[in-house]
């Protein structure tokens, strides 16, 4: 009787194996940029696929991929999600500036007053108005952090006028507006450079808020942590989760109602109260590492409120600007990739080639390669130019500080060198094919193939490093459509950045050029 | 293992095998890490082949857009713009006034040079090829002996990729989060005791066998002076260089950009002395620097497009399990992992290396230190995970730059045989062989005393 038990349930339970495994239909990937250590991990993603699994019957696997594990960067998190390498990310809106012009909003200093829930139930109540940010996208839950507190090396705040003319990490492009407005200088950068900023003294403080204190051991290189009254905060950062929209209406429909479901307004409630909660750990440690945790007077709070105003004015002067000259919709109408006249691949040879012919074409495009790359070489010489400009401007300002006056340096630096260097270091690759500069593994070909083999081999490579050359340039200039349209602008400088695809397109086709007309050359010489 | 982690495996497999056919570097890890991902879709649906391709939409901007990376291209440029204005000679002659007195001492003073050309330099081949130009004339004339004259200066070479600031240092630093600067400052002290070593090899050579060496001649005065006096604004502009970076005065894109307006100032002020730097030596210089950043680059998109498919694949995430797992003692691990480096590195470039090898190793010796958060009590290595990443940084990059003076593709050897045509190649391998040796010498000391890497970075740092 036992046996027949204990098997009936061993059947049943097979039985039951086998349905979750028949039933689980759909697998999404979560993809984000933080640590499976994070809260954000911890707290959100893993809980929330865990209830997908559970209201779904199992018919929805979810795996989630933390650390960048499938690829890319985080500021390509967003476009992951439109085109689909990710079904859902989670990542910053401040990674992609321009493309979310309207969800910005939540992120200025008077707007966000240091609350996560608060914030995150506005966001959901307005949604509506800043529902065109997302329509490339199903947004899950759009929401914040509890705030940035401004976290000082050495210097108390307590007005404005005490971080005038001192360096400070800008977690966003309002963010820079607003440490502009106090009269410091905005420095951008990834959060995970920022402690070895803070201790080698190239910054003098930062924002960001309290949960990455302990991570960072910011604790450890601040002394100060300034909030406002009542905890008032100096701005946030709005997040995003958001999934692959074609991905979410491919799916029945009862599977979008559970997606559905564990979306919005509740998801949004239980995540301002995750991330009010988060904080609490990094102001303890600032506190037990000796450090001070100075909460300003309402009097004190309201003399940066009023300097916050004026980011509040220039975003909507901004933002007024960028509804007249795009329109009302969605930037970039209008524009198709044919229209540019960026058709690459109409460079195949036909016929076997003559040696004679080939030849002036191969003198032409080696001497264009060259001045191409001297060309990205005046960029690099660009970037020293501003360099010693900043540097001048800092030993000027050394002497206009004994008279208490300040000399400011070019803005915006690390902009400023990123894009330079991005449009100079593509520039640069045309000549290096020119030159065979491309590093291979000789030893093993050269000792043990026929000459014959070797020369076809070479060819071949060739041949390829041409289609790759011709298939990025085509990618990258699909890359730069999509980066007009989306409106994505510098962090610091609010440059937009697609012109700075146009030199390396140009490049990757002179690459692709030069690959091909050496190997007609070759193929001429050896008949 | 699953057939995600075999794919990754067979990816690498054949990755080796491409290399082996002579393709480019960069093009070989593109084909593997697209091809990979092509079949990982294959069996695992969820991982869709076509959204992966939309990635290259924005991915090789997005590699060159990089800030930490811009001080790659400068320091690039600083190196081929000190070498067209000649301050490598300045510097050989400069040491070579206040060494040459001794027996032995013109090759003590060039591999001098080639550490202190290394650190405007990065790149042990160009310093190499550059004072190997510069001195090998100068030992040849003074009729030192072939393999000692060739032998010093293929060892010598290796010493830029050690002396701070290296392409090197700063994209391992890059690879695995380290700070840049600590890791130049770590760099300081192995670096001053390879040149130690390796003076003490010349002299122990000469003093065993006088007759590979001729007895020291005076320089004449005026001439002595001379070289000194020049060798004073050479000093300048490096030394400041590096105790600015180690100080923590500059951070590293703007002391490059510096370094380069240095350079680029001081050669051409040069010019009213009828040297220094002409136009087309700068142009020279702008091409010679536009080959080497772009085969960086293009090495590094690659290793960028080989990580999107190794770790969709869990292989690194893989092997660090597997090493924790297999109870091996930590040290012999060690050992194991430096000795595949070796072995490779005499077939790879060292930046190949460090790009494909490193993001393997790494996670994998962080497990068996103890995880992320390791504390220097209980870590198997006795250091925190941070103090590891240093420490493994240096002594990595000693290693693979071991393979530059190892048959059978030592390229240092390869650059310096091909600049004194009269020596056969094999004299050259023998006269590198004692450099070798302390080479060796040298990695067992960094192994066996972690301070040597550690002590500087903690003093500076505080």
């Amino acid at each position: 009787m036992n046996r027949t038990l204990t098997s009936a349930a061993g059947a049943l339970a097979g039985l039951a194996i086998a349905a979750t495994a028949q039933a689980q239909e759909v697998t999404l990937t979560v993809h984000h940029f933080l640590s499976p250590k994070s809260p954000a991990h911890t707290e959100l993603i893993l809980p929330w696929a865990e209830q997908l699994r559970e209201d779904s019957n199992g018919r929805i696997d979810v795996k989630v991929f933390p650390s960048m594990s499938l690829g890319g960067k985080p500021p390509e998190l967003y476009r992951q999600a439109r085109d689909g390498t990710a079904d859902i990310v989670w990542t910053l809106i401040g990674y992609t500036p321009g493309v979310f012009p309207r969800t910005e909003v939540f992120e200025l200093p008077n707007v966000h007053q240091g609350d996560a829930k608060a914030t995150n139930l506005a966001i959901q109540d307005n949604f509506d108005k800043i529902a065109a940010d997302y329509d490339e996208i199903k947004p899950l839950l759009v929401h914040v952090h509890a705030g940035n507190a401004l976290h000082m090396r050495e210097t108390k705040v307590t007005s404005p006028a005490d971080v005038r003319g001192l360096k400070l990490r800008t977690p966003s492009r309002t963010g820079a507006w607003m440490i502009e407005a106090w009269g410091a200088e905005p420095v951008g950068m990834p959060v995970p450079a920022l402690p070895q900023a803070l201790s080698k003294g190239t910054v003098d403080g930062a924002l960001i808020p309290f949960e990455i204190v302990p991570p960072l051991k910011i604790h450890e290189l601040t002394e100060y942590s300034i909030v406002g009254a009542g905890g008032d905060r100096f701005g946030t950062s709005v997040f995003l989760f958001g999934m692959n929209r074609k991905r979410y209406e491919s799916l029945p429909a009862d599977l979008q109602r559970v997606i559905d479901e564990n979306s919005g307004r509740g998801l949004a409630r239980r995540m301002g109260e995750v991330w009010n909660r988060v904080e609490q750990p990094g102001r303890d440690l600032q506190r037990q590492s000796g450090g001070e945790v100075v909460e300003l007077t309402p009097a004190q709070t309201e003399a940066f409120s009023e300097r916050g105003a004026q980011v509040t004015e220039r975003w909507i002067e901004q933002a007024e600007e960028g509804h007249r000259r795009r329109g009302p919709g969605r930037g970039g109408q209008g524009l198709d990739r044919e229209a540019l006249g960026l058709q690459p691949g109409a460079r195949r040879p036909r016929g076997p080639p003559d040696p004679a012919d080939v030849a002036p074409m191969h003198r032409l495009l080696h001497r264009v390669a060259a001045a191409w790359a001297i060309a990205g070489g005046a960029l690099l010489l660009a970037i020293v130019a501003v360099t010693m400009t900043n540097v001048g401007a800092f030993a000027l300002d050394r002497v206009a500080r004994l008279f208490g006056a300040h000399v400011a340096g070019l803005p915006g630096y690390e902009d400023f060198v990123r894009l330079c260097v991005s449009a100079a270091v593509l520039m640069l690759l045309p000549w290096c094919q020119a030159r065979r500069g491309h590093v291979a593994v000789d030893i093993f070909a050269d000792t043990l193939m026929p000459a014959r083999v070797q020369r076809s081999l070479d060819l071949l490579w060739q041949l390829l490093m041409a289609a790759l050359a011709l298939f990025l340039a085509w990618q990258m200039a699909h890359g730069m459509v999509e980066t007009r349209a989306d409106g994505a602008l510098s962090r610091v400088l609010g440059w937009p950045l697609w012109p700075f695809y146009l030199p390396g397109i140009a490049s990757l086709v002179l690459w692709a050029a030069v690959c091909l007309v050496d190997l007609r050359r070759r193929e001429a010489a050896h008949g | 293992m699953g057939e995600l982690e075999a794919i990754g495996v067979g990816g690498l497999v054949v990755l080796f095998g491409l290399l082996a056919l002579r393709m480019p570097v960069g093009l070989a890890m593109v084909a593997v890490g697209i091809g990979g991902n092509y079949a990982l879709s294959l069996v695992a649906p969820y991982l869709r082949f076509e959204p992966y391709l939309a990635q290259y939409k924005t991915l090789l901007w997005g590699t060159a857009a990089n800030y930490d990376l811009s001080v790659v291209p400068l320091f690039v440029l600083m190196g081929y713009l000190a070498s067209e204005a000649n301050l490598s000679r300045d510097l050989f002659q400069g040491v070579n006034a206040i060494m040459g007195r001794l027996r032995g001492g013109v090759a003590m003073a060039a591999v001098g040079a080639c550490a202190g050309f290394g650190a405007v330099c990065g790149s042990s081949l160009a310093t190499a090829s550059t004072m190997g130009r510069v001195a090998l004339p100068e030992l040849r004339r003074l009729e030192y002996a072939p393999r000692l004259a060739t032998g010093s200066l293929a060892a010598g070479g290796v010493l830029g990729i050690l002396i701070p600031p290296s392409v090197a240092l700063v994209i391992y630093a890059i690879i695995v989060e380290a700070s840049i600067i600590d890791m130049f400052q770590a760099a300081i002290l192995p670096g001053i005791l390879a040149v130690g070593l390796f003076m003490a090899v010349i002299a122990l050579t000469v003093k065993l066998r006088p007759q590979t060496a001729p007895p020291a001649v005076a320089m004449p005065p005026d001439e002595r002076r001379r070289a000194l006096v020049r060798l004073v604004p050479v000093l300048v502009i490096f030394t400041s260089l590096i105790l600015g970076l180690g100080m923590g005065l500059f951070t590293p894109t703007p002391a490059a950009a510096v370094g380069v307006f240095a350079v680029l100032a001081y050669g051409l002020f040069l010019r009213l002395f009828g040297e220094g730097l002409t136009g087309a030596g700068i142009v020279a210089a702008l091409k010679q620097s536009a080959v080497t950043t772009g085969m960086i680059y293009f090495i590094l998109f690659g290793s960028e497009v080989l990580k999107g498919f190794f770790t969709r694949a869990g292989l690194p995430a893989a092997l660090s399990t597997w090493a924790g797992a297999t109870g091996l003692d930590p040290w012999t691990m060690l050992v194991v992992m430096l000795a595949i480096l070796i072995v490779l590195g005499c077939f790879m470039d060292s930046l190949s290396m460090i790009l494909v090898v490193v993001p393997f190793l790494w996670p994998a010796l962080v497990v068996i230190n103890g995880g992320d958060h390791a504390v220097a009590e209980t870590a198997a290595f006795g250091m925190s995970t941070a103090d590891l990443k240093i420490w493994f940084g240096i002594l990595a990059l000693v290693v693979v730059e071991l393979g530059l003076i190892t048959p059978p593709v030592g390229l240092n050897v390869f650059i310096i045989s091909a600049l004194a045509t009269d020596v056969p190649m094999r004299e050259t391998f023998r006269g590198v062989m004692p450099f070798f040796g302390v080479e060796i010498g040298r990695v067992a000391l960094l192994l066996l005393f972690p301070a040597l890497t550690l002590w500087l970075p903690r003093l500076l740092s505080g």
